[in-house]
């Protein structure tokens, strides 16, 4: 009897070591030490893949991607494996801010890189990383409101964050972003300037004023601006500059302002984590992608201001197009950059209080 | 693996184990630990610290009480508007449609089989301010200007309804299917109306599809939560929308696992209820003639 | 009284002709559109093919669309595999009807709270998510249709057939492959179909489960229906409507030709 249950216990061991070799394949073909390939952890939409095959043919190095939807993701997978599996990161500011402090980055060898001239002096030398010890500006994109211009230039509106957070002057409809992170943000500057923090007193107002916006929301959508402009849903969009491009060339009676108290941009940058011995390739690959020509054909597909000072392709540009690049040349006393002015319990708890209520 | 004949007799359980540790291993291990996980401390070193009760702490209060309130609602309004609408149209397939029950039956199935996102992009066509509907009702003169039918609560219900109808019909057309038509006809005989034999005899004799329809259409609408994104312009919060934004917001997974199991106790109680609510409402009364 | 009964059945003729027209009418609406020559929300301006084009040209939704078969492939293969194991050691003699409400809880359990634990599962055993997750997952849906369908059809085969193949001198296990397995056939292609068509359509678990790496045909779809509308999307619709057509003909021929449900 017992040599039976030996038996059934040792075929329910096989079988499960069987599951278990299933389940880890992927990880173990990806952490095999392949001497020319490097490790991508980034956005879906920043890196061009016709670029990227380019580099490939050029240099006979192999990139592979992994991707994130959030820099609450790549934070948490960085933290948890120390770094480890990844040759090259994409993270927003603050993010960065966030892995310089816990150490997972390595330190950046400017010999390496051929491009260093022809960056755009505005992006560099920034609080989350001062003298850019850590990483490279790649792209940057601003907040602004798409509007449909014909409505705006008709009542005469002042650019303003009044626009969208002052309940007695609004009498049309918006669409209002689905991240907690930006709707707080922008809350807490519309009540309180380019503040750090927030105590819980101001976290309150924070509160009402975005309850009180619900009356005049037409929907949270973070990308969806265009599509409510173009069927007359709303008539004021918050959206970003990339997302912007596109639709100016597919929908003419769409135009932008940026509110005049000032607004946030986001900046992308390259950095290196710490445990990653394929530098040497790292480098080539980001050499590559600063080139004039990957820089130009990055913002062809995606919109995104690139952080080097290239100039910016101006042939049959929509008057607005030419207009956005314009406020894009301007200094950057009036752009803020993105972060978080709760903790992230906080913010959360705060969304689901505005949305939960009618 | 070759095994010498006396122990050829281990074969059917090699072959016949792994479906059992599969379904151990993916589905109740995975279902004991988010309960535990949701109920042990976790220091930030990562040791375990012990038994607490903070973490569904932090969700007994007013908003996300009010949160899987609203899809307890949601769920139910989903399932009763379901009903009224299935019910007819089961009966029609079972009784009334004689030749033409299977195309009719396969009718149902292609709406039922293809992509749920492509469903929500159709009503985007029909719904929006100018869109079908709304040119419709223009060009017949009803209306001037579009009525705003996106974006409201009002179009997250005709998109779960749309949805989930197939649900609730075909578990009460298979029940009605082997409805014996003579008890129908014996009741009318004896000189019971039309109504009242449809509440003595066919909704009683029913009630295991009716059941089954409830509960097919409830419980997944209670963790909806791309409909009211997408449909309703994310204006309201229900429990999907809630757990998605702590799981994947990574940091807080371990809060997004106790309020998953906060919601699936609430949701397990009034499942409880529901039952005997139905029960209540459409069980036989009185005659014990009538066997199921 | 006739002229009542009759009354009653036009009504009821028209409940269900609205309620046909209510299921189809937002599906022809979108089909219509595919072949509008302007992006919504143009009025029709024109007939063309030009959208099909797009589609059939786009790299990332054919990665998709691959993906989501390949998924579904594999979900269906596994859980057909594991039925037929279980009821070949229930063939052998073996009883498990104990056991058999182990699996009713699959299908009962919201999708969402599935999805949770599993991710949960994952992330603490460090599982890198991925269409290798995915699989798993929809293969614990998969194992909720298969095991309590194919248990109940075999308790219901004639028993005469295995035992005249018993005593005509074949061992069981020739038995269960040369008669009880075709016998069953019939159940186990419809109800692989049915995990197939669940898995290809499934969103809460690919929402949850597939990581941001492996991009499924429904995950692809959420992020266009999330930037606005494509009239791309109205041309796979179109394309998805006619396989999910063929698919269902297939069940439904199976179906009514013997009973399996």
């Amino acid at each position: 009897m017992i040599k039976k249950t030996l038996l059934r216990l040792f075929i329910v061991f096989c079988w499960l070591l069987c599951i278990c070799l299933a389940l880890y394949w992927p990880k173990i073909s990806f952490l095999r030490y392949n001497n020319n390939t490097i490790n991508v952890f980034a956005w879906s939409d920043i890196l061009d893949p016709s670029v990227i095959a380019e580099f490939e043919k050029e240099t006979g190095i192999k990139v592979k991607f992994n991707y994130y939807s959030s820099n609450e993701e790549l934070l948490v997978k960085l933290k948890a494996t120390g770094g480890e599996g990844y040759d090259l990161i994409i993270p927003s500011d603050y993010a960065l801010g966030n892995l310089i402090e816990e150490n997972l980055l390595k330190k950046l060898d400017k010999s390496k890189l051929s491009f260093w001239q022809t960056m755009d002096p505005r992006l560099l030398d920034k609080f989350f990383d001062p003298g850019n010890r850590y990483s490279i500006p790649f792209e940057w994109e601003i907040f602004l409101f798409a509007v449909n211009k014909e409505y705006f230039s008709h009542h005469r509106k002042a650019p303003s964050w009044k626009l969208v957070f002052d309940k007695k002057t609004i009498d049309y409809k918006i669409a209002m972003t689905n991240d907690p992170i930006e709707a707080t943000l922008f809350a807490s500057f519309y009540l309180f300037g380019p503040v750090k923090t927030l105590d819980s007193a101001r976290a309150s107002s924070v509160q009402n004023l975005l309850s009180e916006q619900k009356s005049f929301v037409e929907a949270y959508a973070s990308f969806r601006g265009d599509y409510f402009l173009s069927t007359g849903s709303c008539e004021l969009a918050i959206a970003s500059s990339s997302y912007l491009w596109k639709t100016f060339k597919q929908f003419p009676t769409i135009g932008f302002m940026i509110p005049k108290e000032g607004t946030f941009i986001t900046v992308e940058s390259f950095a290196i984590p710490k445990p990653s011995k394929k530098e040497a390739l790292t480098y080539k690959l980001i050499n590559y992608l600063f080139k004039k020509e990957s820089i130009l054909a990055h913002f062809e597909s995606f919109g995104f201001f690139p952080a080097t000072l290239h100039p910016l392709p101006n042939v049959n540009l929509s008057p607005d197009a030419e207009k956005l690049i314009l406020a894009s040349k301007k200094d950057f006393s009036h752009f803020h950059f993105m972060h978080e002015v709760m903790s992230q319990q906080k913010i959360t708890d705060i969304w689901v209080e505005v949305k939960s209520k009618n | 693996m070759k095994f010498t004949s006396k122990k050829s007799s281990e074969f059917p359980f090699i072959v016949g184990i792994p479906a059992i540790l599969w379904q151990i291993l993916l589905f109740y291990l995975p279902l004991v630990l988010i309960v535990g996980t949701s109920f042990i401390a976790i220091s930030d070193s990562g040791s375990l610290e012990g038994f607490t009760f903070e973490k569904i702490g932090v969700f007994l209060n007013p908003t996300y009480i009010r949160v899987i309130l609203s899809s307890v609602l949601l769920g139910l309004a989903n399932a009763t508007i379901c009903f009224c609408i299935a019910y007819p149209l089961a009966y029609f397939m079972a009784f009334r449609a004689h030749k033409f029950k299977n195309l009719l039956l396969f009718l149902l199935l292609i709406p039922f089989w293809t992509n749920f996102l492509l469903h929500v992009y159709a009503w985007f066509f029909v719904l929006e301010r100018n869109g079908f509907l709304n040119n419709l009702l223009k060009t017949l003169g009803l209306i001037q200007d579009s009525i705003p039918f996106m974006n409201s609560l009002f179009a997250t219900m005709i998109m779960m309804v749309y949805y989930y109808l197939p649900f609730m019909v075909l578990p009460i057309y298979s029940s009605l299917e082997k409805f014996d038509y003579k008890l129908i006809e014996a009741s009318l005989d004896l000189g019971a109306g039309r109504f009242k034999t449809l509440r003595r005899i066919i909704l009683p004799l029913s009630l295991g599809g009716i059941r089954a329809g409830f509960f097919l259409v409830y419980i997944p609408s209670f963790g909806e939560f791309a409909i009211p994104e997408l449909m309703g312009g994310d204006k309201q919060m229900f429990v999907g929308s809630v757990v998605a934004r702590y799981i994947l917001g990574d940091q807080t997974g371990s809060l997004g696992a106790a309020f998953t199991v906060l919601s699936s106790v609430i949701l397990c109680v009034s499942s409880i209820l529901l039952y005997f609510v139905l029960n209540l409402i459409f069980k036989r009364r009185g005659s014990h003639a009538v066997k199921n | 009284m006739p002229l009542k009964i009759e009354g009653s059945k036009i009504v009821h003729f028209i409940l269900v002709l609205s309620t046909y027209c209510f299921l189809y009418l937002p599906l022809i609406v979108l089909v219509v559109f595919s072949f509008n020559a302007e992006r919504f929300p143009s009025p029709w301006t024109g007939f063309s093919w030009r959208w099909y084009e797009e589609l059939f040209q786009s790299k990332y939704l054919w990665q998709a669309f691959m993906n989501s078969l390949l998924v579904a492939a594999f979900s269906t293969l596994i859980s057909l595999l594991l039925g037929v194991f279980l009821i070949f050691y229930v063939a052998q003699g073996k009883k498990i009807k104990n056991f058999l409400f182990l699996y009713y809880g699959n299908l009962v359990v919201p999708e969402t709270v599935l999805a949770v634990a599993l991710l949960g599962f994952f992330t603490l055993t460090y599982i890198p998510l991925g269409l290798t997750t995915l699989v798993l997952a929809h293969t614990i849906l998969g194992l909720g249709f298969v095991i309590p369908i194919t248990y109940s059809r075999y308790s219901e085969l004639d028993t005469k057939m295995t035992e005249a193949s018993l005593v005509l001198g074949a061992t069981p296990k020739q038995t269960f492959f040369k008669v009880t397995l075709p016998l069953l056939r019939p159940s186990l292609i419809a109800t692989g179909l049915l995990i197939f068509i669940i898995s290809f359509d499934d969103f809460i678990l690919s929402y949850f489960c597939a990581g941001s790496s492996a991009q499924t045909l429904s995950l692809y779809i959420l992020s266009m229906l999330r930037t606005g509308v494509s009239p791309v999307v109205n041309a796979l619709s179109a394309v998805l409507l006619v396989l999910s057509s063929l698919l269902a003909l297939v069940f439904f021929s199976i179906k009514t030709r013997v009973r399996i449900l």
